[in-house]
């Protein structure tokens, strides 16, 4: 009898040990057998925050790149950029003159954007849209690429010395985790930004 | 029916009733989220019309601030600190409901939060609740949706 007593105990004690959801820093990717795509609608609000990050990183840019951005400025705003990005990630840089498409990390990118020797620098990105949109992958992450079109101006006074327009596809993902906040958890949607390829340059 | 066969049933019937109590909560909290809540004093979170309209106007003077002034940077973010219970307090960011669950974007420090508007040149947000301290007079959490 003793030893029923402990079985039927050992099953309640299961029953009411047992998470009913993942453990703090587990992400929804360590369940993604369970994960279901979203609904159209909240898909949307979704696509529209990860494009939201896009605009954020051109502003950033635009920051960086200015000559009127004092160093500390920059360096601050380079480190917000960081934060949008996968790490590892890489960005294509083009120029008029030359065939080749250089690859550099996205700090390095930026720590050149700041050290361009122009007085004055204007970027400037436009028609900024999706052309494949976010989609579910085997692991539970929504995949997606944007395009953009980016304006570069350099000026020495008053005149203009450089100018291209460079359209770029920026690959998005975007996953749902949880985190803990004051003893609760908290179910986000971390949308990071991967390589930038150049896809075309022109005048 | 053997004494054995007598005890074996009875914990099955517990364990049966213990599982029916558990689903019917769970059903219970899936469906209802109209019902009161229990809540505990530190825990409610209040949306004071002064307290928001005040630190929206803040939001849209950062949005506007020159970005080349540093020193008022500085000056006006010291002044929304005072509201918070520290330049770290989370800053979350709504974006729908499913299934009784809330979703957001990712958390970032007040902090971080107003540097963002600054930076970007816009104020897009409308305050939806904020969480104050044991005190009632400082910020420890607040949560924002798009306008």
């Amino acid at each position: 009898m003793t030893y029923k007593a402990l079985f039927c105990l050992y099953f309640v004690f299961v029953f009411f040990t047992t998470p009913d959801k993942p453990c703090i820093g587990q992400s929804s990717a360590d369940y993604f057998e369970e994960e279901e795509p979203i609904d159209p609608e909240q898909k949307l609000k979704v696509d529209s925050m990860a494009m939201e990050k896009i605009r954020d990183l051109s502003k950033y840019i635009a920051i960086i790149g200015s000559k009127s951005t004092p160093f500390s400025e920059a360096n601050r705003v380079v480190s917000r950029a960081l934060e949008l990005f996968a790490e590892g990630s890489v960005i294509g840089v083009s120029s008029l003159d030359k065939e080749e498409v250089k690859q550099y990390e996205i700090k390095k990118y930026f720590e050149r954007l700041m050290a361009l020797s122009y007085d004055k620098v204007k970027i400037q990105w436009f028609d900024i849209q999706y052309i494949s949109d976010l989609e579910m992958t085997p692991d539970g992450k929504y995949v997606g690429v944007v395009t953009i079109y980016q304006k570069f101006e350099g000026l020495q006074g008053d005149a203009l010395i450089y100018k291209d327009v460079t359209k770029k596809d920026i690959t998005i993902y975007v996953e749902r985790k949880i985190m803990q906040v004051e003893g609760t958890h908290v179910n986000f949607w971390d949308v990071l930004l991967g390589d930038i390829v150049v896809s075309e340059t022109v005048l | 029916m053997s004494l054995f066969t007598y005890r074996t049933a009875v914990y099955i019937l517990v364990l049966l009733f213990i599982f029916s109590c558990k689903s019917s909560q769970t059903a219970k909290s899936d469906e209802v989220d109209e019902e009161p809540q229990v809540i505990r004093s530190s825990d409610i979170i209040l949306v004071d019309k002064e307290l928001k309209d005040t630190l929206e106007g803040y939001f849209k003077l950062f949005a506007k601030m020159d970005l080349a002034d540093i020193e008022g940077r500085d000056a006006k973010m010291a002044e929304v600190f005072e509201y918070f219970s520290s330049p770290d307090t989370p800053v979350f960011f709504a974006l729908y409901n499913s299934d009784g669950e809330k979703y957001y974007d990712k958390p970032v420090t007040i902090s971080k939060y107003l540097h963002y508007l600054r930076d970007t040149r816009q104020a897009p947000h409308i305050i939806q609740a904020v969480k104050l301290d044991e005190s009632q007079t400082k910020i420890t959490k607040i949560e924002l949706a798009v306008k």
